[in-house]
């Protein structure tokens, strides 16, 4: 349990900065240019809790699946899990492509 | 690897995302999205987009059905469906994380995050029944 919560707090520490970084730095130019698809900054802010509480949803059930032994031990597993799951997560990024009209280089 | 059990698992899973997709969030949610309508492409050019969801399809059934077959090597509908749930909590979060920067409804959100535990858990269970560890080749 202690090393699940360490885990937890490291990989959450992780996903949030880089977050921020892809998101909120390398990508911020793309995201202006649809501002008709993102609620106003003032609101993202208080609804920020929110984008909190679903990282710490993707962090926990990572875990989870890493922590119950279906990936095995030790640090390529670890990376063999990430890589599946989030190729799996791009199928499902080219999905919303299709339905919300995101420009292409923020799918990419 | 059993690849021929491995790609007849893959092609189940993903009629089975697929279908469970138009089902959900095509039919049932069409109300709620309506409520949306700047978020989504119009009918005319979603048609053109078409061929981007059903690859998005393949692709999340591809390497659902690889994380399957790898991370449990004793195999069944339970497990598959166990860590089914899991993946469908990992692709939930992204959705909470729509819902505060893009103006989504409450019930778009739940609906989507429900759907995702649905389909990956029940896509699971699939992938268990049909590859089973006792007919590995290797």
């Amino acid at each position: 349990m202690k090393k699940f919560i360490i885990a937890f707090i490291a990989a959450y520490i992780f996903i949030f900065f880089w977050g921020w970084l892809l998101n909120g730095v390398v990508l911020k130019d793309v995201y202006a240019q649809t501002p008709n698809l993102w609620r106003p900054q003032s609101e993202m802010m208080s609804l920020f809790h929110w984008i909190i509480i679903g990282q710490a949803l993707v962090v926990f059930a990572f875990v989870m699946i890493y922590a119950s032994g279906f990936a095995g031990g030790g640090v390529a597993a670890g990376i063999k899990l990430g890589v599946l799951l989030e190729i799996g997560a791009i199928g499902m990024r080219l999905g919303f492509y299709a339905v919300q009209p995101f420009p292409g280089k923020l799918v990419l | 690897m059993n690849w021929k059990k491995f790609f007849i698992a893959f092609f189940a899973a993903f009629v089975f995302l697929f279908m469970f997709g138009f089902i959900w969030y095509g039919t049932l949610m069409q109300g709620a999205h309506h409520e949306v309508p700047t978020l989504l492409r119009p009918e005319a050019d979603f048609k053109s987009y078409f061929g981007w969801l059903i690859l998005g399809h393949l692709v999340m059934a591809f390497f659902f059905t690889m994380l399957c077959v790898r991370f449990v090597p004793g195999g069944g509908a339970g497990a598959n469906a166990t860590l089914g749930i899991l993946v469908g909590l990992v692709y939930a979060g992204p959705h909470l994380i729509s819902f505060a920067v893009q103006p989504l409804t409450t019930k778009i959100v739940c609906g989507w995050i429900i759907g995702a535990v649905i389909q990956f858990t029940v896509a699971g269970a699939i992938i268990g029944l049909i590859y089973k560890p006792g007919e590995r080749t290797t």
